[in-house]
């Protein structure tokens, strides 16, 4: 299955050992359409897209942070199955050697793209602590406030 | 006299983004408590820890509070700093500005959100002392002031308290699983845990009492807790009212922590857990309703409104459920039966289905499943296969 790969390369993040070009270039050899995101960060916060794939409907694979911090954000911002290659903890931070990180970092794409075929799309759940927080606040403000609070 | 450092991470950008961080740098600057403020870029990252590193160093901090992310994302980052730092762990409080205020509020609200998370954070790590909890490294019962009322020992999930030799209860390390469910019930508050303990949980809730109303301080389980950062990470949003303190199990909540509230003036507490039976500690929440509505009828009797404390069931959209093949299906029962949950139930037609509200997504079905009947969603046999596929491939 061919997917859309998006890298997260901010400096900052992944250090300069992983040669991005060289990755690209492997994915896309294969039939996949890979972009390079200097700031995927700033997508992330904002919760919206700026860069966009020739086929937006092909299953996607972010290549960057652990998916334990942000993986559910990142996925909002996809209509399409997602998965989390998770390069910086498992890769950038953990191999010094050059060619180890990049091998590794290769494979962890790798993986991730034959799992995304397996993979659901997302579907954000429903704000229940909202409603149920809302509930209580509209009985708080009901019987008035606590009158400690003097 | 202790000295605390506040970490203020910029998460590249995406906390300072929506809070005004140099307000902030300069609101603690000025607390006495406070030793020093600094800003990093990512807090968790190996140039992060260096720059932290520096800080407890120079300023010679002897705890600190990080603000920054959930600590279900960076917490084990964090526990490491400790270790490396010689620190113990119970002195560096994560305080959750991503998930649970810059997501979660909107911009207005977050500022002033913030400083209250971080002071809270900042009394808790204060108020953090060693009575002999943390070489214990499981529920500690202090001696000197417990009654020997037994009540630990019977509520314990795990039978892990047992009486000791010199007639006081003693929590086994091996078994106990750090529930808190002895710490919520101790009617002394003698009962601690290495980075839970009553006196630091009724510090936090000092700053709260300055908020503009209705304050609400939320006892969240780690698995509430997991469904408020879900609920942060995709973009929805709730009142800035509600301040989440994180405990273990709401098992761990004490009457005398509530009571403290609402002495503090807090409007009102809820306490937040699972579901009926779908506790992961098996009695915790079942244990919390009851001491809920004993504390109710105490509040009654001081002329106070039952309603400022509750119990809410919430984490329903944290797991996808398990499904269930009907096809490969023998209906051999088997996953009903290892389900610690009770969310596999038979139907009227013979066919097994899987209550979606209970089940918790832990596989223990789709282990134990013979015909290759049951999936996660989210780990799918072939998505494992997949990944094993890819490892052996080279």
């Amino acid at each position: 299955m061919k997917a859309n790969i998006l890298i997260c390369a901010r400096p900052e993040c992944l250090g300069e050992t992983l040669d991005l070009p060289r990755l690209k270039q492997y994915f896309a050899n294969n039939g996949h359409e890979v972009l390079i995101h200097d700031n995927f960060c700033a997508d992330i916060s904002n919760l919206k897209l700026t860069s966009s794939f020739k086929d937006p409907d092909r299953p996607a694979v972010f290549a960057g942070c652990s998916p334990l911090g942000m993986e559910n954000r990142i996925k909002m911002l996809f209509h399409t199955p997602l998965e989390v290659a998770n390069i910086r903890e498992q890769c950038a931070w953990t191999w010094l050697d050059a060619e180890t990180a990049n091998r590794r970092c290769r494979e962890i794409i790798r993986s991730a793209v034959r799992q995304v075929a397996y993979t659901p799309a997302f579907k954000a759940p429903p704000n229940i602590l909202k409603e149920q927080l809302a509930a209580y606040e509209a009985e708080i403000e009901r019987i008035g406030p606590n009158p400690f609070k003097a | 006299m202790s000295k605390a450092g506040v970490v203020l991470c910029r998460c590249n950008s995406i906390i300072d983004g929506r809070i005004d961080f140099e307000q902030l740098n300069k609101k603690l600057a000025a607390d006495k408590k406070v030793q020093a403020v600094i800003q990093v870029d990512m807090a968790c990252s190996p140039r992060g820890k260096k720059t932290i590193r520096e800080l407890a160093a120079m300023e010679e901090v002897d705890r600190l509070v990080v603000a920054a992310c959930s600590p279900f994302s960076k917490g084990a980052v964090f526990d490491g700093f400790a270790l490396e730092m010689q620190m113990p762990k119970q002195l560096i409080e994560l305080v959750n500005l991503r998930e649970h205020c810059a997501w979660a509020h909107e911009i207005k609200d977050a500022d002033k959100k913030a400083l209250t998370l971080i002071k809270m954070g900042l009394k808790k790590v204060l108020a953090a002392r060693d009575l002999g909890q943390w070489s214990a490294g499981c529920a500690h019962v202090n001696k000197l002031k417990c009654d020997r009322c037994k009540r630990c020992i019977e509520e314990c999930p795990n039978r892990a308290i047992q009486l000791g030799a010199d007639g006081y209860p003693a929590a086994d390390p091996a078994i106990c699983q750090r529930c808190g469910i002895c710490v919520g019930g101790c009617p002394l508050g003698v009962i601690a845990l290495p980075d839970f303990r009553l006196e630091e949980v009724s510090a936090m809730l000092a700053p709260l009492s300055s908020g503009q109303s209705p304050v609400i301080a939320g006892f969240f389980c780690n698995f509430a807790y997991q469904e408020a950062d879900l609920m942060g990470q995709i973009g929805r949003q709730h009142s800035p009212g509600l301040h989440i303190i994180r405990v273990p199990c709401t098992g761990a909540v004490n009457m005398i922590t509530v009571n403290d509230a609402i002495a503090e003036g807090i409007d009102g507490i809820m306490v937040v857990g699972c579901d009926s039976s779908q506790c992961k500690h098996r009695k915790g929440n079942e244990l919390a309703k009851y001491r809920i509505a004993n504390c109710r009828k105490g509040l009654e009797e001081q002329l106070l409104e039952q309603e400022r404390l509750v119990y809410v069931s919430l984490g329903e959209g944290l797991v996808e459920p398990s499904v269930i093949n009907r096809r490969k299906c023998v209906r051999c029962g088997l996953c009903a039966q290892i389900c610690p949950y009770g969310a596999i139930k038979i139907t009227d037609s013979g066919d097994y289905e899987v209550n979606a509200r209970a089940c918790r997504g832990c596989g223990a079905c789709a282990g134990a499943c013979r015909s290759g009947a049951v999936d996660l969603p989210q780990a799918s046999g072939g998505k494992i296969m997949a990944a094993i596929k890819s490892a052996l491939a080279g």
